[in-house]
């Protein structure tokens, strides 16, 4: 893994090229580089600084089991990826985690704190906040509104308050400072004031992510947030994760493309028909027996090429 | 309607040909139903009018010959003897309506005492019926048990029946709507008025034959000038409805779909469409209720502790075949399988080679058609040019119920709808039972949004 | 053909006191669907509900005509509450039948006749409203009509359009403010993802309640003003068909945004009016008698002809302009529902 990291860095800082200001942050360290060296692959093991703790979370739909997590840790500051076959669940766990559907059984805490139960709106407040595999742009809000909905602690979001624009002038001023400041990291400051639904489905990506981080997140979980991106966009997408990681910041996505999964994550987490059948680092993932075994007994067709060859530089160019 | 014919007819041919059919397009409605006969739209103001009969020892239907009937302030009426009597009123309102009990034959009662006052309220231009229940002996000892009070087997049991004859009917009716809904996601505001229109056509068919339609016809015979047999004017309804349903899918939806409309526009079209239909209605068959010329007055037949006619007991023993029939029809043939695959997922059912537009055009041909047959049964009661309309949202309460989409689950919602409306007057006052089955439907909604047959959804 | 006539109803009905109804019933129905996005097919039960409130106030409670108004809004508030919190989870489909539902359960509550004494069941409340009237500036001795270029109205509906228009201009004002705040923002976002605003943090089932609250107050506000202009709260006037009328209204103005339901209600009463004394006109004038052979059209007939003129309308209006005389297409065309 620490092996790997420069290489990591030097290819970024070529590719990124289109991400201008935000490439040139990306040579930042991680954190995290080296933690997870002692830390054995298996399903449930324990990691040294969690701030997610699932336990026993199950999920059904009728008859159909699409979750069900014996244990999981996730470790503080570093990047985890979720990955296994189309219909694993991983959707489905994301949701549990994040207060959008409610597991049968089980407890999820956040920092310690038991996050059952608790409302998804609720979580943005803890520290956690996600984006969704369908990009969710609201189309009809320019980008800067869309940025500014993002902001904790307007009091101008309340009834009474909003009819008196003196209450909420000021904070509304510096929220959209935040906001002009995050779409110029994010290279998105020529579009503030379109509407969002003018976008391409990138720029919404982008938005999107850009919009959570208005929330000052501990923890961000992105639902598959390379999908339908083009090339070109994915290494300047893969550049501000990144980043997120050089903030301190934790990052759960969930992922197919084996390639980023490699080239950003620190730890893997695999499933296969709701279960966790694997984790590990990337490199030792994919000499799982199981973890093979898992994406050629679905009909799963996205690249599954874990020559030890295989390196960054050829990945941003397949 | 045949005096009025020739003069209408010489009406038409001092029009050139242009103006009429400028007209005929101009007003979508009047190019379809408006050469029906005139005397179907004429209303002579509006009143109260309604005809007291009574059975007597022997159980015979005999009227009540001079009975006083007034409304304060506005007019009075003796009933003759056939028991016919009529109090024109001013306008539109709501009338005080009471029967002078003194007045009664000896021996003859009000069925429920508490209702020698009745609020009638008159629209503009109708006549309406108003109904005394009369009973020879004492109140109470009734024969028309969901009149009664208390709880009783018997009562139980014949509520059952008239709870399972909505039921059937409405079930009719929601399964179109559902599977509408299962293949394109339109929540069909309109659907009502295809029970309507199944209604009224098979009315005019079974009134005045073809001529009902194109009021040229009339001097030749049955069943061009003349009323058919119920029967035939039946299925000629269901052909009605089954056709309505094609062109509004083949001229307005097929188009909308194509255009890209989004559903909820594609919704706030068929409100339009709805309004639009309906008042095409009351234009040409005017307000007031009419009923079948055949089967309109029947004796109950006792069956066990129920009575039932026997006009209620066909229709609703063709209304489970027919059930059965759709239901079989959906899970074996090709075409049922390819419906029920577009309501699954209709871009997997498009990409495996099925012709989508052709299933969406068949499940609105087949909705069309028993949503109409489900109009004729209901018609056996009453024929209205608003009926649809009062039932549409029983009928969304089934759909709901049983889940949006699915077929079987209209099939039990309306059941259920049927059964609790009807069961719920044991308890509860009758002006109160169907606002009982909209609180039901929306508790479900709450407890159970995807309906009792409906799958829970996955976000994300 | 007296078109004096036939203008004297297009330009005082498109101002007078239906049009103020419709156009706070609409304002409140903006704020639901334009906003927030909920599919509210039950404004008329708002309309009720307010209308309601004053009535039983002065019928049955017996209490002073101006806190009847307070409790017609207290109505309007416990009925948001009580469709909002187990309804606003649901699609927005179900919402919409649900919402339909809810409107025609409280017309059928009203008139049963076991409310008699509180609600009059289906005689309605008449002469309630004499202190509205007592204070009219607009009375004076002799005439009761006043008349000027195209616009006649009477003293009482005058009075009834100052108070109205009034009122509307607040809730406009109001509106705009709210929806230029970050509240609205909030709102807009709910309309365009519900999920988006619930992971950001924002509780998005307390905002839609709210908004129902709000703009069913205004709807509720519009019924009051329906039933005092009429002195009369008729059961069978809060059917659905109403409720699609405020759609319409709405969408001619254009969904979303604050002035549409004003210009819609305006434009709405002026058509539909214009139509009927149109066509009433031409059958005492006897112009186009075979015309109106050809299709029966009569006096008892008009007003059906005038229904079908709006349903048609409604059709053609969703599919050829549905963002309405002043929204702009592009807009319209990022609507992805």
């Amino acid at each position: 893994m620490t092996g790997n990291e420069p290489t990591n860095e030097i290819v970024l800082g070529v590719t990124a090229g289109g991400g201008g200001a935000a490439g040139a942050e990306m040579e930042h360290d991680n954190p995290v580089a080296g933690l997870f060296d002692d830390i054995e692959g298996t399903p449930g093991v324990a990691k040294p600084d969690p701030i997610l703790v699932a336990k026993g979370v199950r999920r059904s739909f009728g008859g159909l089991v699409a979750v069900d997590v014996d244990y999981l840790e996730v470790q503080r500051g570093a990047i985890t990826a979720l990955i296994g076959p189309n219909g694993a669940g991983k959707t489905t766990f994301f949701n549990l985690l994040t207060g959008f559907d409610k597991a049968d059984t089980g407890h999820v805490e956040l920092n310690g704190d038991s996050i059952d139960g608790v409302a998804s709106y609720k979580l943005a407040s803890r520290g956690m906040v996600r984006t969704f595999q369908l990009t969710k742009a609201l189309s009809k809000l320019s980008v800067l509104e869309n940025m500014k909905l993002g902001a904790k602690d307007q009091g101008g979001e309340s009834m009474a308050k909003a009819l008196i624009t003196p209450l909420w002038r000021r904070r509304e001023n510096e929220v959209e400072e935040q906001a002009r400041g995050l779409l110029d990291r994010f290279n998105l400051t020529h579009m503030s004031d379109e509407f969002a639904g003018t976008l391409s489905g990138g720029q919404r990506k982008l938005v999107e992510m850009a919009r959570a981080l208005m929330t000052d997140p501990e923890l961000v979980m992105l639902d598959e947030p390379m999908a339908g991106v083009n090339p070109a966009l994915t290494q300047s997408l893969l550049g501000h994760v990144k980043q997120l990681r050089a903030e301190k910041r934790t990052v759960i996505f969930v992922e197919h493309d084996m390639d980023v999964v490699r080239d950003i994550s620190d730890w893997v987490v695999v499933m296969a028909e709701g279960r966790i059948i694997a984790e590990g680092t990337p490199e030792s993932i994919g000499k799982n027996q199981a973890v093979v075994d898992a994406y050629l007994g679905s009909s799963h067709d996205s690249a599954l090429d874990f020559s030890d060859d295989d390196t960054p530089s050829e990945a941003s160019d397949a | 309607m045949n005096e009025s014919d020739p003069q209408r007819c010489g009406g038409d041919n001092k029009l050139n040909r242009l103006t009429k059919l400028i007209a005929a397009l101009a007003i979508l409605g009047f190019a379809i139903l408006g050469l029906a006969p005139q005397s179907l739209a004429q209303d002579d103001g509006q009143s109260m009018f309604g005809t007291l009969t009574y059975e007597n020892e022997e159980g015979e239907k005999v009227p009540a010959e001079g009975v006083r009937i007034f409304s304060e302030g506005i007019g009075e009426a003796v009933s003759d003897a056939d028991g016919a009597w009529s109090i024109p009123v001013p306008g539109a309102g709501s009338f005080p309506l009471e029967i002078d009990t003194s007045t009664l034959p000896d021996g003859v009662n009000l069925k429920n005492a508490d209702r020698a006052v009745l609020d009638v309220l008159v629209e503009a231009g109708q006549e309406k019926r108003a109904l005394f229940g009369l009973l020879f002996g004492e109140a109470g000892s009734t024969a028309e048990l969901t009149q009664g009070e208390g709880v009783s087997g018997r009562r139980i049991a014949q509520l059952s029946v008239e709870g399972l004859k909505q039921g059937l009917y409405l079930a009719m009716a929601a399964i179109g709507l559902s599977l509408i809904f299962g293949t394109t996601g339109l929540v069909n505001f309109a659907h009502a008025e295809l029970v309507t229109w199944g209604m009224l056509s098979t009315f005019l068919f079974n009134a005045y034959g073809f001529a009902g339609f194109i009021g040229f016809l009339a001097p030749l015979p049955p069943p061009f000038g003349g009323g058919v047999n119920l029967i035939f004017a039946a299925i000629f309804g269901m052909i009605c409805g089954g056709l309505m349903g094609y062109l509004l899918d083949r001229t307005i939806f097929r188009n909308l779909r194509r255009s890209g409309t989004s559903l909820i526009a594609q919704m706030v079209i068929t409100i339009g469409m709805s309004i639009l239909m309906r008042y095409v209605f009351v234009y040409n068959f005017g307000g007031s209720p009419r009923s079948f010329k055949d089967f309109s007055a029947q004796t109950a037949w006792s069956i066990g502790p129920v009575d039932i006619t026997p006009k209620d007991f066909t229709a609703m023993a063709l209304s489970i075949v027919i059930l059965i029939m759709v239901g079989l029809l959906l899970q074996l043939t090709r075409m049922g399988k390819a419906m029920r695959a577009v309501a699954d997922n209709r871009d997997l059912a498009e990409s495996s080679g099925i012709d989508v537009q052709k299933v969406i055009s068949v499940v609105w041909i087949a909705g069309g058609s028993l949503a109409a047959l489900g109009g004729v049964f209901f018609g056996l009661d009453q024929i209205k040019w608003d009926f649809g309309f009062r039932i549409l949202l029983l009928i969304f309460a089934a759909v709901t119920l049983g889940g949006l989409g699915t077929a079987y689950g209209a099939l039990v919602g309306a059941l259920i709808v049927g059964l609790v409306i009807n069961l719920s007057t044991i308890w509860i006052d009758v002006e109160l039972k169907n606002m009982i089955a909209l609180l039901v439907m929306v508790l479900i909604l709450m407890f159970r949004p995807q309906g009792i047959l409906g799958r829970a959804e996955r976000i994300g | 053909m007296d078109w004096g006539q036939i203008l004297t109803q297009i330009f005082s009905q498109g101002f007078g006191t239906q049009a103020v109804v419709f156009a706070l019933a609409g304002i409140g129905l903006n704020i639901h669907f334009g906003y927030t996005g909920l599919l509210n097919f039950g404004q008329v039960g708002f309309m009720a509900a307010g209308a309601y409130g004053v009535g039983m106030a002065v019928f049955w409670l017996e209490w002073n005509f101006w806190f009847g108004i307070l409790l017609g809004i207290a109505y309007c508030l416990g009925l948001a509450l009580l469709l909002g919190v187990p309804t606003l989870r649901l699609r927005a489909d179900y919402l919409g039948i649900t919402t339909i539902a809810a409107s025609e359960a409280i017309r059928l509550f009203v008139r049963w006749r076991g409310n008699r004494e509180r609600t009059g069941a289906s005689e309605g409340i008449n002469d309630f409203a004499d202190p509205f009237y007592a204070n009219n500036i607009f009375t004076r001795p002799g005439s009761q009509s006043y008349k000027f270029l195209f616009f006649e109205y009477r003293a009482d509906d005058l009075w009834v359009m100052l108070i109205g228009w009034t009122v509307v201009a607040l809730c406009v004002l109001v509106t705009w403010q709210l929806m230029r705040s970050p509240w609205g923002r909030v709102l807009k976002a709910i309309r365009e993802d519900e999920d988006a605003v619930r992971a950001l943090g924002k509780n998005a089932l307390s905002y839609k309640l709210q908004a129902l609250a709000l703009g069913g107050v205004i709807g509720g506000l519009g019924g009051m003003l329906q039933v005092i202009d009429k002195q009369s709260v008729q059961p069978d006037t809060f059917n659905p068909v109403i409720t699609f009328m405020i759609w319409t209204v709405i969408i001619v103005g254009g969904v979303g945004r604050v002035w549409s339901p004003v210009i819609g209600a305006i434009i709405f009463w002026a058509l539909i009016s214009g139509l009927e004394v149109f066509l009433r006109e031409l059958l005492q004038t006897g112009a186009g008698d075979e015309f109106e052979q050809f299709l029966n059209l009569n006096v008892s007939n008009v007003s059906q002809v005038k229904f079908m003129a709006f349903g048609l309308g409604l059709m053609l209006l969703m599919r050829f302009r549905p963002q309405g005389i002043f929204g702009s297409r592009e807009e319209m065309a990022l609507d992805d529902r």
